[in-house]
């Protein structure tokens, strides 16, 4: 149900993204098939990719384990999402494999990050917007 | 997914060389580097836990 209710966020967010000049793309870990069903029952206005093979997580550096997946606020926002009318479906991936996100700038450059160290903990769509629209510094200007 | 090629963790800084050449699958099933994702433009990639 998180991730749910997260990629109906992203949609929601999708045109900010798009006004902004920044390319959304979700990527997923369940199979192909999976992923074509759950992209065609929502329309999604942005790319989704799928890696069952996780080595992109990897790469990242998103978390893994039971433990991240049952932290001690994982039931308060299990209520809360549910609340929000997103329910739990069939599992179509890794469960115990957490996401993040990355804003990364032609050439390679991360321009912001989030790593979920729980299960439904979400970044807030502004934060990545926000650090984007923010001037980058000089290097002269970052000194004392 | 770089052939059996050990997987490093990539720091803040460091993503397009790290990730940039690592693939994953698209709709159809066709391998799409992530590089290809922020060759041209600003790229938010968001990885999900998983379709349920």
């Amino acid at each position: 149900m998180f991730c749910r209710e997260q990629v109906a966020q992203l949609v929601e967010w999708h045109p900010r993204f798009e006004a902004a000049g920044i390319r959304l793309t979700v990527i997923g870990s369940g199979s192909v098939a999976q992923a074509k069903a759950f992209a065609e029952e929502r329309s999604l206005p942005f790319a989704l990719l799928t890696d069952p093979s996780l080595r992109t997580y990897q790469a990242a550096g998103m978390k893994r384990g039971m433990l991240t997946a049952v932290t001690p606020g994982v039931f308060m926002r299990a209520l809360r999402t549910a609340a929000r009318g997103h329910r739990q479906g069939a599992t179509q991936g890794t469960v115990d494999q957490q996401g993040g996100a990355f804003l990364v700038l032609p050439g390679g450059e991360c321009r912001w990050m989030q790593v979920s160290e729980g299960a439904g903990e979400h970044f807030d769509p502004a934060e990545p917007l926000r650090a984007f629209q923010a001037p980058s510094r000089a290097p002269d200007e970052a000194r004392p | 997914m770089v052939g059996g090629a050990p997987v490093a963790t990539v720091g803040a800084m460091n993503v397009g060389s790290m990730l940039g050449r690592l693939t994953a699958l698209d709709l159809s099933g066709a391998p799409v580097e992530l590089g290809t994702l922020w060759a041209r433009e600003p790229a938010l990639v968001v990885w999900v836990r998983h379709y349920g």
